[in-house]
Formats: C-alpha cells, structure tokens, sequence
C-alpha cells in the first residue's frame, strides 16, 4: 500500500468511513445514503454531491472499483486495497474507543 | 398560452457559485423559473412563487457518465437543469424538507474538494494566460508607449483592457475562494 493513500484517508471522515464500510457488498450511490441513514438512526445523511465526490475519488485511488451499470445506477464495491484501508481505520477506530474506556 | 418569458444578462464568474444559488432561488421565489442560461443570458418563465432551492455542482470527469450522474441527483430528489461551463444546475423543490435534504454537500470535505476542482479546472487556466500572454504583452506596449501608429495604439488599449478585466477575475475569485474556505473550515 502506498503511504500516500494511508495518509489521505487515515483518519477517515465519517462520509468516507460509512461509504466505504457500505461497500463490503456491491451496492450504488443512493442505496448508500440510504443503508447509512438507517445505520445511525438518520444522524449520518449523505447528500448527492458528496456521495459522487467521493465514490469518484475513491474509484480514481483505486479503494473500490466500478462493478456495472444498472439501470443507469453503477453499481462498485470495495478492492483489496480498500479493504486494507477500511481495516486500518476500523483498528484507529477500535484503539480510540478502547482508551475512551469501552471495551 | 405560451408563458410570460424574462431575459437577462448576468456576469458569474468562478467564486460567485453560492450567489448564483440564492439569486435563482430568489428569483423562483418571486414567479420567475430559470428556463436556460446561454452566453451569460438568462432566461427565465413566469410561474406560480415557490420555495424551489437551486444547487450548482462542479464534478470532475462527469461528462463520460453523464447520464448516470443526472440519474443520481434524480434519486436524490433534484431536477438537472443544464451545465453552463463545468458547473451542473439542479434544483428542488424545499416545502417541508429537512435541511439537509437542501444541501448536495453534506460535509466541509466534499466542499472543499469541490472548490479545488474550480480552481485546478479553471481558475489555472485563467492565470496561465494572464501571466504568459497578458502580462507580456502589456509591459510591451506600455514601454513602447503612445507613438503615430494606429495599429500600436489600438493594441495598446485592447491589452490595457485586457489585462485589468483579467486581474479584476482573478483578485475578484481569490478573495472569494478565500471567503468560502474560512466559512467551509469552520463548519
């Protein structure tokens, strides 16, 4: 993994952490917003421009990949090296909670 | 009945996205639609005074999927208007939304990222010519000076225009750039 691609998404933003969590399964942009909307109760709401924003980005750093289209939906999911990233950050995620004395 | 139609010129440059919103917004919320925008013209229709919110979108590499970016604000509720140099108009009608189903920005991030896109995508270009073209050429003919050729005057005051419309843009968008950035990072 490039250290490059560690240090733009290590700490993750919820937005990226969600997006990225989400796509351990093939799903598209609206689907998305919605699973993560009902994850947290309704606090977590991401809106179109950031949804596009961010899938684009992450498929350009190669962190998920373009599956297919489907009725003008597109479908990604997550890559090898995305999921490396999602690990790294569900560890940082882990460490903070442990420290905040969770278990 | 064909509907009372309105035209107008207005200037829009790079920074000015957020005052493009509220001035379409403000105008459907006093009748008038926007039907198109072409060469700075725009265009609106008379229509019934509604909350109708408008949101502009800077989105890299949209154009080879354009059509599933317009279906993907559609399931998000927004209606695409058209794209006027890089930047996709929608809009959405606000009665009893929640607020952040008014936004197509959910975090400083995504805004921020967008706001580079302008910059790198536009704003780049629009500095390049002024420092490589404009500021050359303006030296030039301000050393030459004024002399009995028409031709070197003419050049001179098409430069000496130039170069000052090209500077208002680029301090005009910096210090907006710079404004969006402070309110972007302190939300």
């Amino acid at each position: 993994m490039t250290d490059k691609i560690k240090r733009i998404y290590i700490p993750m933003t919820e937005t990226g952490f969600y997006i990225l969590f989400c796509l351990q399964e093939e799903m598209h942009g609206y689907g998305i917003t919605q699973k993560v909307k009902e994850m947290t109760d309704g606090e977590v709401i991401i809106t179109a421009g950031t949804m596009y924003g961010s899938l684009s980005k992450m498929e350009k750093d190669g962190l998920i990949y373009f599956v297919r289209e489907e009725e003008k939906r597109k479908l990604y999911c997550i890559t090898e090296l995305g999921k490396e990233i999602l690990q790294l950050e569900i560890d940082r995620i882990k460490r903070v909670y442990r420290n905040i004395g969770g278990v | 009945m064909n509907p009372e139609i309105k035209k107008g010129i207005k200037l829009f440059l790079l920074s000015d996205y957020e005052k493009e919103e509220a001035y379409l917004t403000e105008m459907h919320r006093t009748g008038w639609k926007l039907k198109n925008i072409s060469y700075g013209i725009y265009t609106f229709e008379k229509c019934e005074p509604e909350n109708v919110i408008y949101r502009l979108d800077f989105a890299e590499d949209k154009e080879k999927d354009l059509s599933c970016y317009i279906a993907m604000f559609g399931e998000y509720g927004w209606e695409y208007i058209q794209d006027v140099n890089g930047y996709s108009y929608f809009r959405k009608r606000t009665n009893r939304l929640a607020e952040e189903d008014t936004e197509i920005f959910s975090d400083s991030e995504s805004r921020l990222a967008m706001m580079k896109n302008i910059i790198d995508k536009k704003l780049m270009p629009v500095w390049v010519i002024f420092m490589l073209i404009l500021v050359p050429n303006f030296v030039k003919v301000m050393l030459h000076g004024f002399d009995d050729i028409p031709l070197h005057t003419v050049l001179t005051v098409i430069y000496t225009l130039l170069f000052v419309w090209y500077s208002y843009i680029l301090i005009h968008c910096r210090m907006g750039f710079q404004k969006l950035k402070k309110k972007y990072t302190k939300t």
